[in-house]
């Protein structure tokens, strides 16, 4: 078994739901950012007609007693963390979905098991360390790798509520079984390896492990909520034949295609040839075909291992409404990460900014400095014009700011030629202004005439300098 | 595209006493004093030495005479080190950096 996948069907949508239990099992859509069309729906609102594109007055006619919920970013992101924060327990390669698309649909998470056979050699271990790490409790085959790729050096601390440098202690994010999961009904197969987690107020992800990615995301997509599913290498074409042909990593249209065509599993579908699937499809039709036998060539495309990173956090209660005191906070911020050992006599490559709304809206900004600087200054120059002109969606009530891709200079070697060339791009824009201002060039050069000359007037002269 | 080429280095006009040897012996260059007619002359303490240049004889000048030139290098009575020369052909003296 190589890969594991973690999945959480219509992410953003159980966010919500979580947070409101009383709407679980009722017909209800998250809408886009913008608020006017439907991003995901419930099994319930789907029985009724509604899709994902439709506008809401589209959606509210096939079903009157619709529920349209806004979209929460930050839960969705803080909860992509924690997903993948559990899987980083039994690997430290973890895929996990790009954030613009993160929560819709069924993004799942992956992790490449290679090599951690060894640290996992019981049956079921490796499921309950992840199980374990997403309810909290500790998790009896911990591996080693895990706590420090996700979290990093993690100086997290706030103004307010927290002490500063202290873990921001994390809920948990599993807690009961909600009945939203999208796609068929798990069957009672007899290998499902049921866990029991206690939960209470919130969502559950499935655990599959198998041996190929799309195997992985269908064993999990079989499995009930809150437990997990292996399938072995020699079972998987077995296993996938009777499941939809719709969870083929395919376009919409190639999905509708499909439909069109009468293929409604994946096994009429890998019953075709392999060169007729092509002919239709395409390249990705033959990745899908391969796929559809448990031959998914597709890896584990494993998110860059978070290095060291210092983050500080402060909440604010009650929220800041003012620019100024965003910039005061972050400014605050920016001392206190600076302060920190992790980054002392070091120099710092990138930041990111967030800022959280009392409504869970998120707004993040992510600068990549020109070069490493450990200058609070020139740091503080980089973040401050992206406050200044920040459109907030809210009053903030939490703010972060992560320093990363910290080096480990003390110190910066002057570059013999970079800055000489960098020196005279300056030179030369300067030049032009003055140029463009007293109509002549006022700045001239030293060139060599006769340098051999005896005679001195005959040796150098100046020439205008034109940039 | 005019270079516009401004030689640098030029000579200066001097005012030069010379002794009883033609060797230099007071000396005033520059700008006169605020109340002054002429520079203030300074004393030479010292010749530290003498050359003669009159290259490229076979180029005339623009004026349409040759050059020649006899360099000074002298030390004046505040310490400080001029150099001076001689144009051969008008027998105008000239401060100039070497």
């Amino acid at each position: 078994m190589t890969v594991a996948c973690l999945l959480v069907p219509s992410l953003a949508l159980a966010c919500e739901l979580a947070r409101r239990p009383a709407l679980v099992g009722q017909p209800v859509v998250l809408t886009d950012a913008a608020g006017l069309r439907v991003a995901d729906a419930t099994p319930e609102a789907a029985a009724r007609g509604v899709r994902a594109g439709q506008t809401l007055r589209e959606a509210a006619g096939y079903c009157p007693t619709l529920t349209a919920l806004e979209p929460r970013p930050a839960r969705v992101a803080r909860a992509l963390e924690r997903l993948a924060a559990a899987l980083g327990v039994v690997s430290p390669l973890v895929e996990t979905p790009p954030a613009a698309s993160a929560g819709i649909g069924v993004d799942a998470l992956y992790a490449d098991l290679r090599g951690t056979e060894a640290l996992f050699p019981r049956p079921g271990a490796l499921e309950r360390a992840v199980f374990g790490a997403l309810t909290g409790s500790s998790s009896p085959a911990r591996s080693p790798h895990a706590a420090p790729p996700r979290g990093g050096t993690g100086s997290r601390g706030a103004l307010r509520r927290e002490p500063a440098s202290t873990p921001r202690p994390a809920p948990p994010l599993v807690s009961r079984a909600a009945p939203i999961a999208s796609g068929a009904p798990a069957p009672p197969l007899p290998d499902r390896t049921a866990h029991s987690a206690s939960m209470a107020n919130g969502f559950v992800p499935r655990l599959g492990i198998a041996d190929r990615r799309f195997t992985a995301f269908a064993a999990a997509r079989t499995a009930a909520p809150g437990t997990a599913r292996r399938v072995a290498g020699d079972e998987a074409t077995a296993f996938l034949a009777s499941l939809p042909a719709e969870w083929l990593p395919l376009s919409d249209d190639a999905i509708t295609h499909l439909r069109l065509l009468g293929l409604r599993t994946l096994g009429a579908f890998a019953a075709l040839p392999r060169h007729a699937v092509e002919a239709q499809f395409g390249f990705e039709g033959g990745r899908a075909w391969l796929a559809a036998r448990g031959e998914d060539p597709a890896p584990v495309r494993a998110d860059p291992v978070a290095r060291e990173r210092v983050i500080e956090h402060a909440q604010s209660q009650p929220p800041l409404v003012s620019r100024e005191a965003v910039t005061g906070v972050v400014e605050q911020l920016l001392g206190r990460a600076l302060r920190h050992p992790g980054v002392r006599r070091r120099f710092v490559r990138a930041l990111r900014l967030r800022a959280i709304t009392e409504d869970d809206r998120l707004w993040e900004r992510v600068h990549t400095t020109k070069e490493p600087t450990g200058d609070r200054a020139r740091l503080w120059l980089a973040i401050r014009p992206l406050l200044e002109y920040a459109d907030y969606p809210g009053p903030i009530a939490e703010l972060e700011l992560e320093l990363s891709g910290l080096t480990t200079e003390s110190g910066r070697q002057v570059g013999l030629f970079v800055d000489r060339t960098r020196r005279r791009e300056q030179l030369d824009e300067m030049v032009r202004h003055l140029k463009l201002r007293y109509g002549q060039s006022p700045v001239a050069r030293v060139v060599d005439v006769e340098p051999w000359s005896r005679v001195p007037e005959r040796r150098h002269a100046l020439m205008d300098y034109e940039p | 595209m005019n270079t516009n080429l401004r030689p640098l280095g030029l000579p200066r006009p001097a005012r030069v006493r010379v002794d009883e040897y033609g060797l230099p012996a007071e000396v005033a260059v520059g700008r006169a004093r605020r109340g002054a007619a002429t520079a203030a002359l300074r004393t030479v303490v010292q010749v530290d030495e003498a050359w003669r240049i009159a290259e490229e004889w076979w180029r005339p000048s623009p004026s349409g005479e040759g050059m020649a030139r006899t360099y000074y290098r002298v030390i004046l009575d505040d310490g400080s080190a001029l150099t001076l020369y001689r144009d051969d052909e008008d027998g105008q003296w000239y401060a100039q950096s070497y």
